[in-house]
């Protein structure tokens, strides 16, 4: 087997769902930066790195699939909490469907 | 913005002394900006210091922390290069646009060949300044009644040469100037949009 071959693969995949990811964990409940590094770790075993996460978000915002605003905490310390957009879950939809097809398509191909 | 309060020293130097960085690094943005971007590092330092459960030290929880973080030079350059190319292009502001390119520069050819462009257009403003200086030798120029030149021409090629526009080769060039330089602006905004959803949206080895 081609070790580094896999890895590349591997990482190419985590890069391509990532957003992916993200969306269909803030169809469940909004959640803060730090909450969804966590989520994603524990539920998909992705070590994403903050400098990953936060332009990622970003650009999630910029294109109007996710929304985020400052909720204020005992601590005086907001965290910023980022939410599904109508057009985000219209979207996630969307890639869902595309999601199960090509992995049907795919496990046909044996 | 509230800080977080170390209680150990040590901690509450490396805190400060990351976010002096951050502040350094996202200087370059609007202050809308920099207050959100070090407002959501606060945050998450402050959630993933109190949620670690080890009984590791406060100085080590946040050592761990930061050297997860990266060095904000680093982790936020993404971050800034997109968030200043927003401001750029909702802005229309040459500055900013120039600022925007450069710190883009190392994310694809593409904005090299923008920053050229606007560099030619900058050069083509020179125009304006060589009319008010040798208006004899700039503007648009008949040949025989066809035309043959626009833009600035040396001595000897101005021999059989009439300029038509006089000064109002200024206007010209200030309105040529001008809708150069919204299409070019427009264009990469079209541009930006597109690779952004590229990069966002999941699955996009599928297309």
């Amino acid at each position: 087997m081609n070790e580094e071959f896999l890895n590349k693969w591997k990482s190419q995949v985590k890069k391509g769902t990532l957003g992916f990811i993200l969306l269909r964990l803030l169809r469940k409940k909004e959640m803060y930066g730090y909450e969804l590094i966590e989520q994603v770790s524990m539920k998909v075993s992705i070590d994403i790195a903050e400098g990953t996460l936060y332009p990622l978000l970003n650009r999630l915002k910029d294109d109007d699939l996710i929304s985020s605003k400052w909720v204020e905490q005992g601590s005086g310390i907001p965290r910023k909490y980022y939410s599904l957009t109508e057009q985000g879950s219209s979207t996630l939809l969307a890639m869902e469907k595309n999601w199960n097809e090509l992995s049907l398509a795919i496990s046909k191909l044996e | 913005m509230k800080r977080i309060e170390f209680t150990d020293e040590r901690a509450m130097s490396i805190y400060t002394d990351y976010m002096v960085r951050v502040e350094r690094m996202t200087k370059i943005l609007p202050k809308e900006d920099q207050n959100e971007i070090l407002m959501e590092l606060n945050s998450h330092i402050y959630e993933a210091v109190l949620q670690d459960n080890s009984k590791e030290t406060e100085l080590n929880k946040l050592v761990d922390v930061i050297t997860r973080l990266g060095a904000p030079e680093k982790t936020l350059a993404q971050l800034v290069a997109d968030k200043k190319m927003n401001q750029a292009l909702h802005t229309f502001n040459p500055v900013h646009l120039i600022k925007a390119l450069a710190l883009n520069v190392s994310n694809g050819i593409v904005y090299v060949a923008f920053f050229i462009l606007y560099l030619l257009l900058a050069v083509s403003s020179l125009l304006i300044v060589l009319k008010c200086i040798y208006p004899q030798n700039t503007g648009i120029f008949l040949h025989n009644g066809y035309l043959s030149a626009i833009g600035f021409i040396g001595n000897s090629a101005q021999g059989n040469l009439t300029e038509i526009a006089g000064w109002a080769f200024i206007p010209m060039v200030v309105a040529y100037l001008l809708i150069c330089y919204f299409a070019l602006t427009l264009l990469l905004k079209l541009r930006r949009k597109r690779t952004a959803s590229t990069k966002t949206h999941a699955m996009q080895w599928t297309d």
